[in-house]
This record gives C-alpha cells, sequence and structure tokens, in this order.
C-alpha cells in the first residue's frame, strides 16, 4: 500500500496516495471490520497518531470496531422509507433476530444496521442484505427473506 | 447478443479522439448501437430496477431472445424516472414505434419474446409507446397504447439533465456521443476562453443544483481569480437527503455527463485534477463511474492531451465513509484530506482555500451533468426555462405517499399541486394530502393551503422550507407531523459531527422534548421553548446542518400547530401513528373472523376463534401494525 503525505493542508499532496478514509476502507473490506492490531500496525506504519486512526474509525458509519456478521442487514430509516412504514420492519427484524440495531447476533450470521437512505425511495420500505436489495418489504415476508442467508 | 461492454472488444474500436472525423464516428458507431437493423430489447437496470427484480427480467430476456432469435440485442439502461412502474423493459423493431413494458416478471418477460416472434405486442402490459418521427411525418402510434409524452407522468415534465437516463446503456461511450456527449467539451477546449465558459455558465442563470443554490458561473468566476498555480474541481455526489435519489441516477444512468461537465469546468476555472466524492452506500453508482473513466481516458477524453490540445485534466473517485455531514463542502473536503468530516468556519471559502489550501470548485451532481448541455444549446435556451431567479429546470425525486412515484425534471417555477395532482397522479388509497416535505433534513413541509406556490429557491424558503437537493416526499393524513420533527431530529442527532455546542446541544434538547410529546407527556411551553432553539441554531450553528436542523420542527409548528396541540393538551395522535397515544380495537361489526390478524400477530394478542369477531389483549399489543395491514375487511381501527 502507497503512503499518503501528511496532512498537513499547507503541504503539497502528492496525487497518489491513497486518503486515510481509504486506507481503512481497504482494511474493513478485507477482515469484516478494523481490527486492533491492524490499526496499530497502521498507525506506525503510516506515522499516524493511533487516536487518529481510532477518530476516523468512529467517525464514519462504513467502519466497525467489532466483528460483523457473514451478512449485513441495512433496514432503510429514510424519509419515504419511515413514512411507509420502515421503522416497524426495523422492530421487527429486531424481534426476529433478537438484536438491537448495531448489533450481530451471536452466531454470528447476521449484522442489523440501519441507515438513512439507499436511494430507492420509490419502493418503500426497503431493505438489503448483503448485495442484494428487497423493495416493498412487509413485516410478514421478512422471516422469509432472512431463511435465504445462511 | 448481450451488449457488455467488456463484450466489445472484437467491435472495431472508434479510437482515441482528437478532431472533427474521429467525433463523428463515435457518433455513428452510438447511433448503429443506439438504434440498430435488429430487434432490440432494453431493461431498466439502475438500482430501483434492480430492487425490483429486473435482473431476473433481464435474465429471462437474454435466454428466450439467444435460443429464438440470437441477433436479437438485448441491452442495459438506467432508470427512466417512472420508478413506480420498474422493471420496465422497452421493445423496438427497427422501422416500428418502440414499446415500453411495465412492471415486468421473468415469466412476462418469456411470453414477451414469443409475442416478438409472433407478432402480438402483448398490449396488457405495455406502459407506451415512443416514436421520434423524422422529416417532419408525425409520429407512429399503435392503437390502444398511449404516447409516452402524453402520459400525465410525462406531461409536464422537461427532460435535460435527464435526457439520456434510460434513452442509453450508461457504459457505452460512443452512445453517450451519439446523443450529444462530448460536444460542448469539443467546442469548449478547441475554440472558447475560460471566460467565454465562464460568461456563457453566468448568464443562464444556473445556481448549485445540491441544495444551496449558489450561483455556479460566480463560484466559477471566484475560483478562477483565486490565487494558486494549483487548483481543484470537485463532485459532491455525497447525496444524502433521505427520500433523495436523483444524483444517484444520474450516477448510474449518465455518468459521462458528470465527466464531461467537470472537464469543461476544471478547463475554465484552470484546474488539472478533479475529485468525485460518492456515498458509500452507491456501489453501482461507483461502477457505472468507474467504467466511464477508464473508457473516457482510453479514449483522450479524460488524461492528458485532452481532445488533442494541451489541455490535461484527471480525475479521481473517492468513496464516501458513511456521514451525511460530509455532503457538506468545508466536511467533504477534511473527509479526503483523511480527517473526520467536521465542518470548519468560512470565509475563507474553499474556491479561495479548499482542498489543502488551495483554491477549490465545488458542484453537485446535478450542476457538473447541466454544464454540457448549456454549453451546447446555449445559455439563453436554458434561461428561457424557469422564473425570473430560478433558471432552467430542476431534478427531483417524488416519493411517499404518492400515486407515481419517480424522478421528475420540469422547469422551475412549476407548481406544487401540478407536481402532486398532475405528474403523481393524486395520493393513493383514496387519502387525503396532509403534507409535501421538500428539502429533507433542513427542509421542512408543506400543506395544502400552499400547493399553488411555483417551485422556486426564494418561494419554497418564505415558506418554511427549502429547495434542497430536490427530495419532495408527499405525506398523508396517516402521517403524523409531530412523528416527522421528532424523525427528522433523530437523524439529525446521528449525524451531527458535534464540533458545534448549539447544534450538538440544541438537537439533543429539542429531540427530547418531541420524545416526550410523542409520548404524552407534552408540557405547556413546550412548543415556546422548541421555537427558542430553533432561532438560536439558527443563529449560531457553525454549518448549515445546525442552521437548518429546525426547520422541521419549526414548519410543522407553523403550519399544524393543532397537531402539536393535541398531542401535548389532549395526548392525542390524530393521524394515528405515535405508538403509546393509540391503540388498535377490532371493529365486532366488520370483523368476518377470518383469523388473518390472529395467525400474523407476532405477540398473540389477539384472540378469536373462526367466525366470530376477534378481540386485541392491549395489554399484549405493541402496535406494530400488522393486524391493520393484513385485514381484508378494514375492522382493525387505530384510535
Amino acid at each position: 500500500m502507497d503512503m499518503p503525505r501528511t496532512d498537513n493542508p499547507s503541504e503539497e499532496y502528492v496525487g497518489d496516495g491513497p486518503t486515510l478514509v481509504e486506507i481503512l476502507q481497504e482494511v474493513q473490506r478485507k477482515e469484516g471490520y478494523l481490527p486492533r492490531m491492524t490499526l496499530s500496525r497502521l498507525s506506525r506504519k503510516l506515522d499516524v497518531p493511533l487516536s487518529r486512526l481510532y477518530a476516523l474509525a468512529t467517525f464514519y458509519r462504513s467502519f466497525s470496531l467489532t466483528p460483523t456478521g457473514r451478512h449485513l442487514i441495512s433496514v432503510c430509516l429514510g424519509t419515504a422509507c419511515h413514512v411507509r412504514g420502515g421503522q416497524t420492519v426495523s422492530n421487527r427484524l429486531e424481534q426476529l433476530l433478537a438484536v438491537r440495531t448495531g448489533d450481530t447476533t451471536a452466531d454470528r450470521r447476521f449484522t442489523l444496521e440501519s441507515v438513512r437512505c439507499v436511494g430507492c425511495c420509490s419502493l418503500g420500505p426497503v431493505v438489503r442484505v448483503g448485495n442484494e436489495t428487497f423493495a416493498r418489504v412487509r413485516q410478514d415476508k421478512l422471516a422469509g427473506i432472512l431463511a435465504r442467508f445462511q | 447478443m448481450v451488449l457488455n461492454f467488456g463484450e466489445k472488444q472484437d467491435m472495431k474500436a472508434p479510437g482515441p479522439i482528437t478532431g472533427v472525423e474521429d467525433l463523428k464516428r463515435w457518433k455513428e458507431e452510438g447511433l448503429r448501437s443506439i438504434s440498430p437493423e435488429v430487434v432490440k430489447v432494453t431493461v431498466g437496470m439502475a438500482t430501483c430496477g434492480l430492487a425490483s427484480g429486473a435482473q431476473s427480467v433481464f435474465d429471462a430476456l437474454a435466454e428466450e431472445l439467444g435460443k429464438a432469435s440470437p441477433e436479437a440485442v438485448v441491452a442495459k439502461t438506467g432508470c427512466m424516472g417512472f420508478c413506480e412502474m420498474e422493471p420496465i423493459v422497452e421493445v423496438r423493431h427497427p422501422g416500428r414505434p418502440r414499446v415500453i413494458y411495465r412492471e415486468m416478471t421473468g415469466e412476462k418477460a418469456r411470453k414477451l419474446v414469443a409475442g416478438i416472434l409472433d407478432g402480438d405486442v402483448n398490449k396488457q402490459w405495455a406502459l407506451a409507446t415512443v416514436d421520434e418521427s423524422s422529416n417532419g411525418s408525425p409520429p407512429a402510434t399503435i392503437e390502444g397504447i398511449p404516447r409516452l409524452c402524453d402520459l400525465p407522468f410525462y406531461q409536464k415534465q422537461k427532460k435535460i439533465t435527464l435526457a439520456r437516463c434510460g434513452q442509453i446503456d450508461p457504459e457505452n461511450l460512443a452512445e453517450y456521443i451519439a446523443a450529444g456527449g462530448y460536444s460542448a467539451l469539443w467546442q469548449a477546449v478547441r475554440g472558447k476562453t475560460s471566460d467565454e465558459i465562464i460568461a456563457e455558465i453566468e448568464r443562464s442563470g444556473l445556481r448549485g443544483r445540491g441544495g444551496a443554490g449558489f450561483p455556479t458561473g460566480r463560484k466559477w468566476r471566484f475560483t478562477r481569480g483565486a490565487a494558486g498555480d494549483r487548483k481543484f474541481v470537485v463532485c459532491n455526489a455525497d447525496e444524502g437527503d433521505p427520500g433523495a435519489y436523483m444524483d444517484r441516477s444520474l450516477l448510474e444512468g449518465d455518468p459521462f455527463a458528470i465527466l464531461e461537465g467537470m472537464t469543461i469546468g476544471a478547463y475554465a476555472i484552470g484546474a488539472r485534477e478533479g475529485f468525485i466524492y460518492v456515498r458509500d452506500e452507491y456501489p453501482l453508482a461507483i461502477e457505472k463511474l468507474e467504467k466511464a473513466v477508464v473508457q473516457a481516458w482510453a479514449c483522450g477524453l479524460l488524461g492528458g492531451n485532452i481532445m488533442g490540445t494541451d489541455f490535461s485534466f484527471d480525475v479521481r473517485l473517492i468513496r464516501g465513509g458513511g456521514a451525511f455531514v460530509c455532503g457538506e463542502e468545508t466536511a467533504l473536503i477534511a473527509s479526503i484530506e483523511g480527517r473526520p468530516g467536521e465542518p470548519r468556519q468560512r470565509p475563507p471559502f474553499p474556491a479561495e482555500k479548499g482542498l489543502w489550501g488551495k483554491p477549490t470548485n465545488i458542484n453537485n451532481v446535478e450542476t457538473w451533468a447541466t454544464v454540457p448541455w448549456i454549453l451546447a444549446h446555449g445559455a439563453d435556451e436554458y434561461g428561457g426555462l424557469g422564473t425570473e431567479t430560478s433558471k432552467g429546470t430542476k431534478v427531483f425525486s417524488v416519493v411517499g405517499k404518492i400515486n407515481n412515484t419517480g424522478l421528475i425534471e420540469v422547469p422551475m417555477g412549476i407548481t406544487l399541486r401540478e407536481i402532486v395532482y398532475d405528474i403523481g397522479d393524486g395520493i393513493p388509497g383514496g387519502k387525503k394530502f396532509k403534507a409535501i416535505q421538500t428539502g429533507g433534513p433542513s427542509g421542512g413541509c408543506i400543506p395544502e393551503e400552499l400547493l399553488d406556490l411555483p417551485v422556486d429557491y426564494e418561494s419554497l424558503t418564505r415558506a418554511g422550507a427549502i429547495m434542497g437537493s430536490g427530495g419532495m416526499i408527499v405525506m398523508d393524513e396517516e402521517t403524523c407531523m409531530v412523528d416527522v420533527a421528532r424523525y427528522f431530529l433523530e437523524f439529525l442527532k446521528e449525524e451531527s459531527c458535534g464540533k458545534c455546542a448549539p447544534c450538538r446541544e440544541g438537537i439533543d434538547r429539542a429531540l427530547e422534548i418531541l420524545q416526550r410529546i410523542c409520548r404524552g407527556k407534552g408540557e405547556e411551553d413546550d412548543i415556546q421553548t422548541l421555537e427558542a432553539i430553533g432561532r438560536m441554531m439558527q443563529g449560531f450553528a457553525l454549518c448549515a446542518l445546525g442552521a437548518t436542523a429546525s426547520n422541521p420542527v419549526l414548519s410543522t409548528i407553523r403550519h399544524f400547530r393543532d397537531e402539536y396541540q393535541a398531542h401535548i393538551q389532549d395526548g392525542r395522535c390524530p393521524a394515528g401513528v405515535c405508538r403509546e397515544l393509540i391503540r388498535y380495537r377490532i371493529d365486532r361489526e366488520k370483523c368476518n373472523g377470518c383469523t388473518l390478524c390472529v395467525k400474523v400477530c407476532p405477540q398473540q394478542a389477539i384472540t378469536g376463534e373462526k367466525k366470530e369477531a376477534h378481540v386485541v389483549n392491549e395489554a399484549r399489543c405493541v402496535k406494530c401494525g400488522m393486524c391493520y395491514e393484513v385485514c381484508k375487511q378494514g375492522a382493525i381501527e387505530k384510535e
């Protein structure tokens, strides 16, 4: 991995290195989360304080500091989905999976998160599982949707 | 034959574009691709199409046509805007009007193919026909199928920025050029000065389409005039307003338009580097952009010596980290610089000191995508549309409780009533309109009395809302306006960066009050307090997120005060939404004892034998509303 130059705005930006956020995104993609040890190693290699990486990891929603499930369920709680009953779908999922939004099931099968708008507003309520998007989701269809993901 | 870009390697590539002849060759290639001499079937494959099942439609078509008629072409396109009708399929026989089909499935697709072979048009699934007549003859139609332009959804629209979405293959550069693309860039780098280009954009009256509505030409002029030899152009594709997906559709359906717009802007401003900051949550948009960048590079439309001149420009795609606040320009800059997305004090504005302290011009996706059209058709033609202060057209997403949900492009000045009733075809289920929310979490709710307002920047602001990025969410009698205010504050609480006290503390306190009100524990002076908090935030927050955070609350108090009062004084939620204030009851007269609700209740809170009226046990009921959704007799009441 190329190292970015320092973040001091008055210095010249080289233009080729990835940004710090992009580096962390790469780790998130490969590991499924940001392991503490990887962050420490990155901190030493990039000469960036660990606290700085921690700030980025906790500020941006793409990152998780704990291992995530095999399948990520994203319930859209954007305005259009909200108006079409998105909250009830979310509550029902919490019930079915016995986790709160933001957590991972004990068997690491699912992580449940809420997102604000995936851009399919005509089709609310919308739920994404991994790369699949489900539209016009009704509460009674949820169990069937979940069963497709082992 | 399925047209994927990768599979076109064997077709002779028209080569780099350095001269007029090259453009012409690409254009001819594109026209052949858009309108081949064989049957062509196109499927809408943007995110909404895919979410509705377009992939299985595509696969079915590819399979069936591959067997029955292998020379026919199956292609993909972006979003046509009529999202309610997805998955959408278009069938084109050479020389005949194109037929557009609605709500297709894999099964219907197979029957469609049979129809293509035996001449059955399958009118029952047709939405409309399209026929671009040439040489002055009237467009051909098919009896029993309306023309697309006559459909109420399309009649009042004027497609400029969205013109190519749903009409071309977004991954096909030749089709983009055939549809008018890159002629503006050609004219710009080959024959115009930066001053001429900036003057043209200024004259057009184009205002930033991301929400703030700052005059685009003026921003370009500032950036051009700023001190510094190294400048940047940035595309803000961090579309975060819930309910808004205009930018997503543009990125997925016409990515070259953004590249062309940015290249023209860079040329005019004197920048050689550009960034496109795309939300993490838009993987398909990122994919289409990447493919477009690769092709543009290969053909001399990006990189060194663009179109054979000595102008060079390169673009980098940056994925967002998942933070709404990064749509704010200084937060976006911080994010690219590898810092948390916290806005900073302005001045200095990015035009003067932006990325790494260099002059940076940041514009929204829709703004960039409109630039080529303005230069190709002229500022006067663009300025001839719209109103005095809000020129041109605007793309809106019309969603929520509306029959014709989708993406529309209309001239500024059209009324909200026309959007809701003429284009949108009113409220489903015969329910009553209550409000239209514009501007996302920075906007406000506009009630029925103001529906005749023209849509322009100033009118919407006077009504207590804002134009915003273009999300328009229609709400009906079953929407609780206090709940809407609470919803937006919850959203903003999560998304606030936390840097300044007015926003961080103001949102928290206002949210507490609204949550109390929604639980029936409202107090006498709550409304006063909310108004005071709102004024405080408007005056003192560091960035627009905080300064506009109170708009949803203030606008709902202004237009729907009675609902607040019902919650506070009577502990009642008139719309039947706030869970602690409603209960579900079964009307014994209407209940036919079908046991549907009994089976579906997750709490087993409903009892009743077959053919006997059922009863809800309020102690167990968690107000999830499932019974209300499944009951076919309308016997479940919320009160």
